[in-house]
């Protein structure tokens, strides 16, 4: 069982004092998790904004969800938002973080109209330079969705770019 | 079996209008300027227009893996980003089957996959698992 309660005021603590953490205080940490359900005319956005062709009028016919809702679940229904990644790290939103890699298996398809839960942790957060870039950081976390029933549905391992401004002097 | 070894992905295009970032930062409840506001890339130094969204880069290589294999599975997706896409942008994605397994009556095809704006710019670099079902 995840002590949810105790891993949200560990990442209030560590937010509120991210100024005077070392890159190491974030390895391992949990996120608080939660969870996501995807709706059925969400889904359809999703589709249509990407270029797939769904009619609309086939709505309620539509059992599964497009595949790229693994990366939406797991950033949306991990208990922190992409904000409060940022947050818990100090960083500032205006330097232009980038999503760097993402890699995702799957167990099973998933189905629209259904609730899934996320778990997941930062596996690690280290500091480099990059020659386009400048000082970076690269933040390196995984999320796994689950059903009701804790039934692994996928994983997704993420690898986000964070060029350092003058603001950012963690 | 009508996939082979070295077969080439028919290609899948689309172009990225800032209407649909719009949206995928609401869907990803993302606030960062670079997707929204032309001027803070410009601040940044990251270019002259609006950079999309890297899920939506990766929404795009999924569908053109259920484009070339509409009665599949995506087991696995590996994807680097590479470069950014921006508003206006008119993508491509190709690929070609890497490998294919038969096993215990499943087929599994493993694709190498790129997204490309015109010939030269290479965005998202990607290798899928796909399960072809009987």
């Amino acid at each position: 069982m995840i002590d949810t309660a105790n891993i949200t005021e560990k990442w209030k603590y560590l937010t509120n004092n991210s100024k005077n953490l070392s890159l190491n205080d974030f390895f391992d940490l949990d996120f608080p998790g939660g969870n996501f359900y995807i709706d059925k005319e969400a889904n359809f956005l999703v589709n249509q904004s990407t270029g797939k062709k769904v009619d609309k009028e086939d709505l309620n016919n539509i059992i599964l969800a497009h595949p790229i809702y693994f990366m939406i679940i797991t950033l949306r229904g991990s208990g922190a938002s992409i904000q409060d990644i940022f947050d818990l790290l100090n960083y500032d939103t205006k330097n232009g973080p980038m999503l760097g890699q993402c890699n995702m298996s799957f167990n099973y398809q998933l189905k629209v109209d259904y609730k899934y839960n996320v778990r997941g942790k930062i596996n690690s957060l280290i500091e480099k330079k990059s020659q386009k870039l400048g000082k970076i950081k690269i933040l390196d976390f995984s999320l796994s969705l689950y059903d009701d029933l804790s039934l692994k549905i996928g994983d997704v391992n993420y690898i986000w770019i964070l060029p350092l401004g003058k603001k950012n002097e963690i | 079996m009508k996939y082979k070894k070295g077969d080439s992905l028919e290609n899948w295009n689309f172009t990225v209008i800032q209407k649909n970032m719009d949206l995928w930062a609401e869907i990803l409840d993302d606030p960062n300027p670079i997707h929204l506001d032309v001027n803070s890339v410009k601040l940044l130094g990251l270019g002259e227009k609006t950079i999309n969204q890297g899920h939506a880069n990766i929404a795009y290589i999924i569908n053109a893996i259920n484009y070339n294999f509409p009665e599949s599975e995506i087991i696995k997706l590996n994807n680097k980003m590479t470069d950014s896409i921006v508003e206006g942008d008119k993508i491509t994605v190709s690929g070609h089957i890497e490998n294919i397994v038969e096993k215990n009556k499943r087929i599994i095809i493993t694709c190498q996959l790129q997204l490309n704006v015109g010939k030269e710019k290479v965005s998202v670099v990607s290798e899928a698992d796909i399960l072809i079902k009987a």
